[in-house]
């Protein structure tokens, strides 16, 4: 992986300036990339959520929730209200008693917009997810994180079928929303496989000044089968490895403006027997697409993100583990993941994925 | 190589002696190496998939299966021309057989494109130029598949599929082996084996 050049034909196109950019150095992933980038609109960021979730309770701990939203299948209001105590569906939130500050790792949330290009049809628009009936309104992400006062990364992958509407076109992609504020939005083209994916990556500050990078992660189901013939079955090994790569490149970027690395972190290249000391504290969530939990992707997230909450046995999708949440602390250990709080939703909320919930906490 | 298959393959049945030569060397070599290594690839890709690595274990799994059935073949076409003969006639079925499914998965998964034709030949071929070996292994590999998915609460429906196409592989890969040492041709005599079957994944 290496930083996206900014000569890319998928970043000039107006492109926020605010997000960098990382993707595979291969050129065959880029030129496929590119093209599937065509079709997508831009990256959004709102990086301030509404200003009374400053003063709200809960400064100590944070919850966060990973979901594979399928398109407009899932509540999300439906989930934020009962499970994060914030009815917001009418588009004014009324902060409950137990309400906890909290993060949305999201993916597969659909966004309709006029920013959306208008392309003719093509291989690289995917069809539309077919959405079951929703318990909720369908209501794209950037609405969702409107009403309910919350600040949003979004980073489309792809689109969300060829269809025309009055307000525009679809794509869909991976997003993270809050109620604290965000910054340093990084958008992660991983390598391609089957379809163009885009991890989105933000930095969330607590209340007391903590900061904490959540990582919203989709991966591919499979690729052809000839390419699984040709590359031994590499899809998802080869996405989830791409996007270790770039996150231990994030690492290197922004923890060494001083030259202190070494001596307060160290990753990827350690000291012989040291074990890796990060700058920033991470939690990388999402739909891994896993047939097993014993994949070599997961075992390869579990040993880069040590304080990983342990799978619990239960599927996710159907019968299949495919959603996890990975999680490391940072050198000083300003944020840890609660012992026990790890653990998967009972209801779907419409969605055909289960979401997985964990709480965070900011030991003084 | 191609030629050499092709030779094998139509050559007229009474002209193949029951006998090793050279051409037949090269030809069960190359037809041991295509084999077994499409075998190995698939028969190792879900085994692997649950190792630390990954592609890596595939890809030795595929280079063994490789080496192993070459030398099984080249064997084989040391002592009888008339099993390799039969095993070039078994790929050239196998590959239209696999062509064809390959063809109408295609045509009834939308996502699904002509490369999964190209697969369905080139997976086709290689049971083929195996197929009794491998159709052992497969039903094997299937059988055993579904009584540790009954029976082990934690080996789930992918386990028992990658050991249903590992039987498969090894089963293919084996035969090289045993023709090789036996030097007799894979039903040769009895036309190619045609199975039937589905694979759910």
């Amino acid at each position: 992986m290496q930083p996206r050049p900014q000569s890319s034909a998928c970043v000039a196109e107006g492109y926020a300036a605010a997000v960098d950019w990382y993707g595979p150095a291969r050129k065959g992933d880029q030129e496929k990339l590119a093209e599937w980038c065509s079709t997508v609109g831009p990256p959004i960021i709102e990086p301030a959520p509404a200003a009374y979730f400053a003063r709200a309770q809960g400064a100590e701990a944070l919850t966060v929730v990973s979901w594979n939203v399928h398109g407009g299948s899932g509540d999300l209001f439906g989930l934020i209200e009962r499970e994060l105590d914030l009815p917001c569906r009418d588009g004014q939130p009324a902060v409950g008693t137990s309400f906890e500050h909290f993060v949305l790792v999201l993916q597969e949330v659909y966004r309709r917009s006029s920013d959306v290009p208008r392309v003719g049809a093509r291989s690289t628009i995917p069809k539309q997810l077919k959405e079951e009936a929703s318990p909720g309104e369908r209501v794209d992400v950037v609405e969702v994180a409107r009403r309910c006062g919350l600040s949003l990364f979004y980073v489309p992958s792809m689109r969300n079928g060829d269809r025309e509407y009055e307000d525009g076109r679809e794509d869909r992609g991976n997003a993270i929303l809050s109620t604290l504020p965000l910054s340093d939005p990084i958008a992660i083209e991983i390598p391609f496989e089957a379809q163009r994916r885009v991890a989105a990556a933000t930095t969330v500050h607590s209340v007391a000044g903590d900061s904490l990078r959540f990582v919203s992660v989709h991966l591919d189901v499979a690729s052809s089968m000839l390419r699984v013939l040709r590359t031994g079955n590499s899809t998802r090994q080869r996405q989830g490895l791409g996007l270790l790569d770039a996150l231990a490149e994030l690492e290197a970027a922004r923890a060494d403006p001083t030259g202190d690395c070494g001596l307060l972190y160290c990753y990827p290249e350690c000291p012989p027997g040291s074990p890796p000391r990060y700058h920033i504290a991470t939690l990388a969530a999402g739909d891994f697409n896993t047939w097993s939990a014993r994949e070599t992707v997961i075992k390869h997230y579990y040993r880069h993100f040590p304080q990983s909450p342990a799978w619990d046995g239960l599927p996710t999708r159907a019968s299949y583990p495919t959603d996890f949440i990975f999680f490391r602390e940072s050198a000083e250990g300003r944020v840890r993941l609660v012992e026990g709080s790890h653990r998967r939703l009972d209801d779907q909320h419409g969605s055909d994925h289960f979401a997985r919930i964990a709480r965070l906490e900011f030991p003084r | 190589m191609l030629a050499a298959l092709a030779a094998a393959a139509f050559a007229p049945r009474t002209a193949i002696a029951q006998e090793g030569s050279d051409w037949a060397q090269v030809a069960g070599g190359a037809l041991g190496l295509y084999s077994g290594a499409v075998l190995g690839t698939l028969g190792g890709t879900v085994p692997c998939s649950q190792t630390l690595a990954g592609v890596d274990c595939v890809r030795v799994s595929g280079a063994l299966g490789g080496v192993v059935a070459a030398i099984g073949g080249v064997h084989l076409g040391g002592v009888d021309e008339d099993a390799v003969a039969s095993a070039a006639r078994g790929a050239g079925y196998g590959l239209l057989i696999g062509a064809a499914a390959g063809f109408a998965l295609q045509r009834s998964v939308q996502r699904l494109g002509w490369s999964e034709v190209a697969a369905g030949a080139i997976i086709g071929s290689a049971f083929g130029a195996s197929a009794r070996g491998a159709a052992i292994g497969l039903a094997a590999g299937t059988a055993l598949g579904t009584v540790l998915y009954w029976a082990v609460p934690s080996f789930d429906l992918p386990n028992s599929i990658g050991v249903a196409v590992a039987g498969m592989a090894l089963g293919g890969i084996s035969s090289w082996v045993i023709r090789g040492v036996e030097g007799h041709p894979d039903a040769a005599d009895e036309g190619p084996v045609v199975l039937s079957f589905t694979l759910s994944l």
